[in-house]
Order: structure tokens, then C-alpha cells, then sequence
């Protein structure tokens, strides 16, 4: 910059700095602007048909000869549902790898595959983190200040990608949140261990999940942690529940949410709040949001899943079976076999970075038992493995 | 009907962002302070029908700036049309009594800008009061990046040549024979 540059910016700052807006009172003549506009345009449109009754006529007869409006409803079978799922055998050959709580690689099969690296074994599953490409796992919070609602002291966090044996350190701090692309995660810390969570400001910093930093480090609202990256901008869950897009460059909270559903790298999933709202699909990289036919109140436990790409979402419907959304279109395809009765159990999951669906159900009454089941877009019906006879601890999310 | 959300975010927006926005409207009308409320409710007014739009963009304030900018050019080029008022002659007194040479200096400047033709006075506002790139600028406007660099450079040229306090004190300067009014230019796409 020139000296009569820094001229002109000084002498421009000097002049208007001083001078603040009064948002209440621009607010109130804003929306006055705004019911005058349109009034107008509404008395523009109401004089363009009286002036034109043969319009009138002729939007009377197109009316008249458009077919009626097709409802589609989700309903669910009358009587009572299976407790299996049920399928194609799955090809011999095919082998799903699920993500034990252990710390381990399990097959339907029963193999295990220990993961190197990660802290101590007891790990619960939530205490692992879905990242685009794998995982990040932490010891869990200490109970002392579960129960308290501190921050507690910082935990270190562990990256292993899909498949990998060996964990490699992340970094310390509170909570890790998915990054809207691959190779990072956002690590939040308190800068104190007696910090309250609910009413202290975490720090947020992204972080290469090789443990390097890739950004400034960035102050969260207070109450208010990540739920993930989502585009530029952060999807943040208040304590109240509440959830906001925010900019963590510049800016405020530039949208809020009601109830969000789920979230991927580009998309929030999420409705008003009411039982028979629909679920809307916001696409951050296109601008575009998709109404969809479910509403808030079909989507039963357990929570939705987005499969890493953000394109496709898992759901369970309420008193029916799995479906899955295509986040673009707002399309449902309901997967046959899938609808089980309240005597079953049930946990969907997207295998690794592909768009491939596994489903595990197992009775409640008899744990033992529990089934793998697998579907692609595109296939009619489920492919299920041989029934196995696995440990009775649930079994917390499904990887490659 | 509008959604509560909707509401709530317009006025979290315009909670935020009102004042810098107003002092980018204040430089664009000559620090008229009334014009430039009138200038930003215009603005606020247009991205309120479009919020949800808006928002989903992630740029609603990049969206407002350009509004801004243009309903500028829009007032100027109307105030083009009207019979020009005249401004109210300065006394014999200059417009700053006990200025030092570096007010007086910064009220050259300021009178200069306003003697810009709108849309060189934009490029100036966004690029060296809101920080903007060329590139960015040349978004919020609406023109290529060429004609942004253009304009910049005509519109400092023109500052430099005239930004130049008189012997004769700043209140013989402070009534151009044309005014900014009869400068309203169109801007190349």
C-alpha cells in the first residue's frame, strides 16, 4: 500500500469509525420496507387478475383437467413384525469388518484383529469418533466430572484410518469433531479442568490426523461444542440443545436449527422442531435444501447415519424398516427385511468411505444371536451372513 | 410465511453487522448519514425477501455489499436527473476552524472522494476502507477484475490530483461547480 493509500484508509476510518448503526430501530424499518413492498406486489398481482378474467377462466380449467395430488405415505405392516432380518444368503467370500469396543477389527466371522496404539482396553463405544476415513478414539470423560459437568483433564485422542492396525496420537484436549474434508478433525480443549462446560468457552483448533495443526486456534461460543465440520462453516450443539452454523473465521451464527438430524461434510439434516415436520436436507456446497416426506417423528432409534461423503443417509422409520435418503433429492428407498419388531435390536452403519449399508440386528431376549446384514443402492433386497454367536455387548459402529 | 429461524438470523445479522455496514453506506453517500440509513435499509430490505436464500449461500453480507453498491450508483444517477441542489456556501470561515494541516488534509480527502464518479468511489470504499481484494471487490460489484484495477487506478489519480488543500482554505473548495451528481458513470461488465 502506497502512502496516499494509507492516507485515504486512515482518513476514511478517522471520518466513519465512530459512527454506530441502531439495529432495533433499522430492524422496524426494514420490515416496514418490507410489508409495503409487498403490499404492492400484491396489488399488482390482484389488479393483473381482475383485468384479466379469461385469465382466471383459463387457470380455472387447467386446474379442473390436472390429475389430483399424489400422497405417498409411509405406513407401517399391520401386524406384529419379524424379529430377524431377512434375505439373500450373502455370497460365500464376503467378508464385513465391524469396529469392536475393544479396540479391535471383528468379522461376522468371529476373527479379531487387535488395534496397536490405543489406550488402555474398557473403551465404551463412545468414546469412538467417525472421521472421513476412519476413526478417532479417547479414554473416556472421568466419571467424577460426567457427573459435574467439568471439562475435566484433557485426554489424548488417537486417529486409525479403515482397516489399519496401529493408532497414531491425535493430539490432547476435550472432544474431537469430524472435519468437513479428509485427513483432519476438530480438537476442542478447556482451558481448564474445573472448567463448566455448559457456561465456559472451548477452544477449537483443526488438526491433521497425523497430529499437526492446520489452523488458528479458534474460541467456540460458551456452551457450545462441535458437532462437526460442515462446508466452511461449524454445525455447533449448544448444552440446551440448540444447534447453530457458525463461521469460526468472522463471523456470528449465520443459521439455527431447530433439531438436527444429522450432518455431513456439506449437509444438515434437520427439521423444526414439530413432530410432523418434514426432514429438510440443507447442501451448503450447492445452497440447495430438499424437503423430504419423512418427518421428524418417523425416524426411530437408532440415530440416522450419513455415510462419509454426506450423500446418502441411513434411517430407521418408526414401527417399520431401514431406509436410505439420498441427501441430493430428498429420495427414499425402504430396504425389505428390515422391519423388526420392538423384541430386536438394531445398529445401521455405513462400511468405511463407501456406500455400502450394514445392518446388525440381534434379539434382546437372546444376545447371542445377532445377524449381519449388507445393501448397496441399487440391489432389491438384503444380503445377510450366516446368523453368528457373538459376545453380548452390542457391537458400537461398523468400518471396513 | 417467514420462519421464526429466519427472523431470528435476519436480526442476528443485522444485530451484528449493521454498524460496519452503515459506515460503508456513510462513505458511499458522502457521509450524508441520512442517505446512508436510507441506502441500508434499501439494502436490508432486499436481502430480507431472500434471506433463507441468503443464508444458505454463506455470503449474505458479500450479497448486501453489492446491493449497497449498486443502490448507490442507482441514487447518484437519479440525483443525476433532478435539478442539482446546490450545497450551502461555506462561511468565511473555514469548514474546520483550528484543523491541523493533517484534518485538513484527511477533509480533502473525504471531499475528493465524494467527488468521485459512484462506481470509482465503490472500488476506493470496498478496497481500502473494507479491506477487500481485487478480486473480492470485483465479485461484490459485479465486474472483472480488470476494470475494478482500472477504476482504482483513474479514481487515486484523481484523488491525488485533486485532494490538494488550496491556499485560499477548504471552504472555497467545498462547492464544486458540477458536484459529484453530474459524474454518474456506468460501469463496464
Amino acid at each position: 500500500m502506497t502512502d496516499f493509500e494509507h492516507r485515504l484508509r486512515t482518513a476514511m476510518h478517522a471520518a466513519v469509525d465512530a459512527q454506530e448503526a441502531s439495529p432495533g430501530e433499522l430492524i422496524r424499518q426494514v420490515r416496514r420496507r418490507h410489508r409495503r413492498h409487498t403490499a404492492l406486489v400484491v396489488t399488482a398481482v390482484l389488479a393483473a387478475i381482475l383485468a384479466v378474467p379469461a385469465a382466471i377462466a383459463a387457470y380455472g380449467a387447467i386446474v379442473r383437467s390436472s390429475p389430483p395430488p399424489v400422497t405417498h405415505k409411509i405406513t407401517p405392516k399391520p401386524g406384529p413384525l419379524p424379529s430377524k432380518l431377512s434375505g439373500r444368503p450373502m455370497p460365500a467370500g464376503t467378508q464385513l469388518q465391524f469396529l469392536d469396543v475393544s479396540g479391535a477389527w471383528a468379522t461376522a466371522g468371529h476373527a479379531i484383529t487387535l488395534i496397536a496404539g490405543l489406550p488402555a482396553p474398557g473403551m465404551r463405544p463412545d468414546v469412538f469418533v467417525r472421521v472421513e476415513g476412519g476413526w478417532v478414539a479417547s479414554s473416556p470423560v472421568s466419571p467424577a466430572c460426567q457427573a459435574a459437568g467439568c471439562a475435566g483433564p484433557p485426554k489424548e485422542f488417537y486417529f486409525f484410518a479403515d482397516g489399519a492396525t496401529r493408532a497414531t496420537p491425535v493430539g490432547a484436549g476435550y472432544q474431537v469433531a469430524g472435519a468437513s474434508h479428509p485427513g483432519a478433525v476438530w480438537l476442542m480443549a478447556y482451558p481448564r479442568p474445573g472448567d463448566n462446560i455448559a457456561g465456559t468457552s472451548a477452544s477449537a483448533q483443526l488438526i491433521s490426523t497425523a497430529g499437526r495443526p492446520l489452523s488458528p486456534r479458534y474460541r467456540l461460543p460458551a456452551g457450545y461444542l462441535i458437532d462437526r465440520g460442515v462446508g466452511e462453516y461449524l454445525l455447533l450443539s449448544g448444552h440446551d440443545g440448540a444447534s447453530v452454523l457458525w463461521n469460526p473465521r468472522n463471523g456470528p451464527a449465520i443459521r439455527q436449527f431447530a433439531d438436527v438430524i444429522g450432518a455431513g461434510p456439506s449437509q444438515v439434516v434437520w427439521t423444526q422442531g414439530c413432530a410432523r415436520c418434514r426432514l429438510q436436507i440443507l447442501n451448503l456446497a450447492t445452497g440447495d435444501t430438499v424437503t423430504t416426506r419423512i418427518s421428524g417423528s418417523q425416524v426411530a432409534t437408532p440415530r440416522p447415519v450419513l455415510s462419509d461423503d454426506g450423500k446418502l443417509m441411513a434411517v430407521r422409520l418408526a414401527g417399520g424398516p431401514v431406509g436410505v435418503l439420498d441427501t441430493g433429492t430428498g429420495a427414499l428407498t425402504v430396504i425389505p427385511g428390515t422391519a423388526l419388531s420392538n423384541a430386536a435390536w438394531l445398529k445401521i452403519g455405513w462400511l468405511g468411505e463407501t456406500h455400502r449399508l450394514v445392518i446388525i440386528a440381534g434379539l434382546k431376549a437372546n444376545s447371542g444371536f445377532v445377524q449381519f446384514g449388507d445393501w448397496q443402492p441399487g440391489e432389491t433386497r438384503l444380503t445377510l451372513a450366516p446368523p453368528s454367536n457373538l459376545s453380548a455387548t452390542e457391537l458400537p459402529n461398523v468400518v471396513p | 410465511m417467514r420462519s421464526r429461524e429466519a427472523e431470528t438470523s435476519f436480526e442476528d445479522f443485522v444485530y451484528a453487522r449493521s454498524s460496519s455496514l452503515l459506515r460503508t453506506a456513510l462513505l458511499l453517500t458522502g457521509q450524508n448519514r441520512a442517505d446512508a440509513e436510507d441506502l441500508l435499509q434499501i439494502a436490508l430490505e432486499r436481502a430480507y425477501r431472500h434471506w433463507p436464500r441468503l443464508c444458505r449461500s454463506g455470503e449474505p453480507e458479500r450479497y448486501i455489499r453489492r446491493i449497497l453498491a449498486n443502490a448507490s450508483t442507482d441514487r447518484w444517477r437519479r440525483l443525476a436527473r433532478r435539478p442539482e441542489q446546490a450545497m450551502p456556501a461555506a462561511g468565511a470561515e473555514p469548514a474546520v476552524p483550528d484543523g491541523t494541516a493533517k484534518i485538513v488534509d484527511r477533509e480533502y480527502l473525504l471531499w475528493a472522494l465524494a467527488t468521485l464518479p459512484p462506481r470509482q468511489r465503490a472500488v476506493l470504499v470496498l478496497r481500502y476502507f473494507d479491506d477487500m481484494s481485487e478480486g473480492e471487490t470485483a465479485q461484490v460489484l459485479g465486474c472483472s477484475l480488470g476494470t475494478v484495477k482500472s477504476h482504482a487506478a483513474r479514481a487515486l489519480a484523481r484523488l491525488r490530483a485533486t485532494a490538494v488543500p488550496p491556499a485560499g482554505g477548504p471552504a472555497e473548495q467545498r462547492q464544486p461547480a458540477a458536484g459529484p451528481q453530474a459524474e454518474a458513470e456506468v460501469m463496464e461488465p
